[in-house]
């Protein structure tokens, strides 16, 4: 007799073969859609085309760097929610919880403060990247400290409230109106006007994060029967946790500096994932990260649909579908269980 | 060989020395039964020698420095279940037991046939095999025992340590647990364990260690460990040996009224 792991598990390996065939088709329809709209063969043709005529320009200049980067953000926001979550043993882990992204964020805001985003393409993310560098080192240094993953939490919370507190500074101190309208936009997060250039800074550091998170996955399965039984089966938490910090902390800080600040990806989308890959943390991590491609790759052609004139930002719209949609899963899980 | 043997064993949690110079040897396959009061060190010196805690002294495990052992290799040979049973995602039954496979298998190594054989010998042994797709949580504590407990045969231990396992378990479950540690005894695995209930420690052990206040007090047979005197010291209670015709056991009947004063 041959049963599931769980009575709600789906095939581990055809499910994953699925997922995967979605993020193709949803990268290709992002190629796709938007205010050009092009059919799929004249994509094809121009994809790889030479010319400068203009749909070759839109598909290679403003398309295709934008459907990378909305896979690769919305893969290591996934599978960083993922890992945390698994590694704290919480559903409510997300990779915002560390402060990475708020401190991003900062360094983002004051390179549009200074002026300096304006001087060259890359002082913006550069400034994102350091600052998010900057938190991690903040990090690891209590980590070094102690063993308590709670402090580095609480760390990550008042790393968070500081961040948010500078960023604030920098709104309320501009005497440029048009900066603290930017300030205020980018923190939205956002992928419209990304070129090629964005891709080559950020995807090497979404990468290295990843091969980071991924390596955490045997160790986060051992974790379900708690630290010391872990420990006892021969786990390095040790290793485990800088491996997921580290590794959150380069890939997310990266995706945020790209990106602007995108919330509820890394919570939802591992949340919603995690019953249909029987519960195992190792599982879940692939899963995620197809699931937070397609999830953001989804909401950013949304986002070209529904208001194709109004620049609508990106962080918006995850958290205007994926709140609501968090919602009603939270209501019929709550049906089931009475 | 001697399997295990601490040589003025010492550990502390935090800045409290919980463990002071136990020293013990285990050259034969037993069934070993660790006592002695709350806050005694029980749960310590498991997790010490489980390697979950750092120890200060001399611990040799098949005549290696335990500290030296590396971390996967000792997982092949020391299996380890805390008091608390708690699997944290709603995981399946048969996933749980596959747990124990973990020191067997490479980075991000696949389950071999191996490795699934050997949790379903564990989860047959354990009678849990009907169980295998269910959700851990959604099991009593008796079969919630018996999951973890296959998942700990899965690890193919040579050195059994468990905390409490008949914790919150119903006579019948008692017994059937005692049972099991019993035969694997038989299969030539040391089993050390930690218990309150004297009876059932009277009943099933080959030996018992008794700790108190860190220290051991008394290490040998049940029927030399469990003495009216000893336990009055280290217990505060007053005790009966009772004899049936088919066992003989300690009983609690009272407290002490003259509790005899202890050094600190």
């Amino acid at each position: 007799m041959k049963h599931d792991t769980s009575p709600s598990a789906l095939p581990y390996g055809p499910f994953l073969g699925g997922l995967g065939v979605l993020a193709v088709l949803v990268f290709g329809a992002s190629l796709l859609i938007g205010p050009v709209s092009i059919s799929p063969l004249e994509g094809w043709q121009a994809l790889g085309g030479d010319d400068t005529n203009l749909l070759t320009l839109v598909l290679q200049e403003i398309r295709f760097p934008r459907a990378i980067l909305g896979a690769a953000v919305g893969a290591i926001l996934g599978l960083s929610g993922a890992v945390l979550q698994g590694l704290l043993r919480n559903p409510l882990a997300d990779p915002g919880l560390l402060g990475i992204s708020a401190s991003a964020s900062l360094g983002a805001v004051i390179a549009l403060y200074s002026g300096l985003a304006a001087l060259h393409i890359f002082a913006l993310p550069v400034a994102a990247l350091t600052t998010a560098t900057l938190a991690v080192s903040l990090i690891i240094l209590l980590v070094g400290r102690s063993f308590d993953i709670l402090t580095i939490i609480l760390a990550g919370v008042a790393l968070t409230s500081l961040a948010g507190a500078l960023t604030s500074l920098a709104l309320n101190l501009s005497s440029d109106p048009f900066a603290a309208l930017e300030i205020v936009f980018w923190m939205m997060g956002s992928l419209t006007d990304r070129s090629m250039d964005h891709v080559f800074l950020s995807l090497p550091f979404i990468m290295a994060g990843g091969v980071l998170l991924f390596a955490t996955a045997r160790a986060l399965d051992a974790l379900s029967l708690g630290h010391d039984v872990a420990t006892s089966l021969g786990i390095n938490l040790k290793r485990t946790r800088t491996l997921a910090i580290f590794g959150t902390a380069i890939g997310v800080g990266a995706a945020t500096a790209v990106s602007g600040a995108i919330g509820f990806v890394g919570l939802v989308v591992p949340h919603v994932l995690r019953p249909l890959v029987g519960n195992r943390p190792s599982h879940l991590l692939p899963a995620s990260a197809l699931g937070g491609a397609i999830f953001l790759m989804t909401t950013d052609i949304l986002v070209r649909v529904i208001l194709p004139g109004k620049d609508l930002k990106l962080g918006v719209m995850t958290a205007m579908v994926g709140a609501p949609f968090f919602l009603w899963l939270l209501y019929s899980l709550k049906r089931r269980a009475v | 060989m001697t399997l295990l043997s601490c040589t003025s064993l010492t550990a502390s949690l935090g800045r409290k020395q919980v463990l002071d110079a136990v020293s013990f040897a285990v050259d034969r396959p037993q069934l070993i039964g660790l006592i002695g009061p709350n806050g005694a060190g029980k749960s310590t010196l498991l997790k010490t020698l489980a390697g979950v805690l750092d120890h200060g002294g001399d611990v040799q495990f098949r005549g290696q420095d335990h500290r030296a052992i590396p971390a996967p290799e000792k997982a092949r040979s020391i299996a380890y279940m805390p008091q608390e049973r708690v699997v944290h995602w709603d995981l399946a039954c048969r996933d749980v037991v596959l747990l124990g496979r973990l020191p067997y298998r490479g980075w991000a190594g696949r389950a071999s046939t191996e490795d699934r054989q050997a949790t379903d010998d564990a989860m047959g042994k354990m009678d849990v095999l009907e169980f295998a797709n269910r959700p851990f949580n959604q099991l009593s504590g008796g079969e919630q025992a018996r999951v973890l407990l296959a998942r700990l045969l899965a690890q193919s231990p040579a050195l059994v340590l468990a905390d409490e396992p008949t914790n919150g378990l119903d006579p019948a479950h008692q017994i059937g647990l005692m049972k099991t540690f019993r035969s694997l005894v038989d299969e030539g695995k040391t089993v050390i364990l930690s218990l309150h209930d004297l009876t059932l420690a009277a009943a099933w052990c080959d030996r018992l260690l008794l700790l108190d206040h860190g220290r051991m007090t008394a290490d040998g047979p049940p029927e030399t460990v469990l003495q009216a005197e000893t336990l009055r010291q280290v217990y505060g209670v007053e005790t009966e040996w009772v004899t049936t015709s088919r066992t003989a056991a300690v009983i609690a009947v009272d407290i002490s009224s003259s509790r005899t004063p202890r050094e600190t």
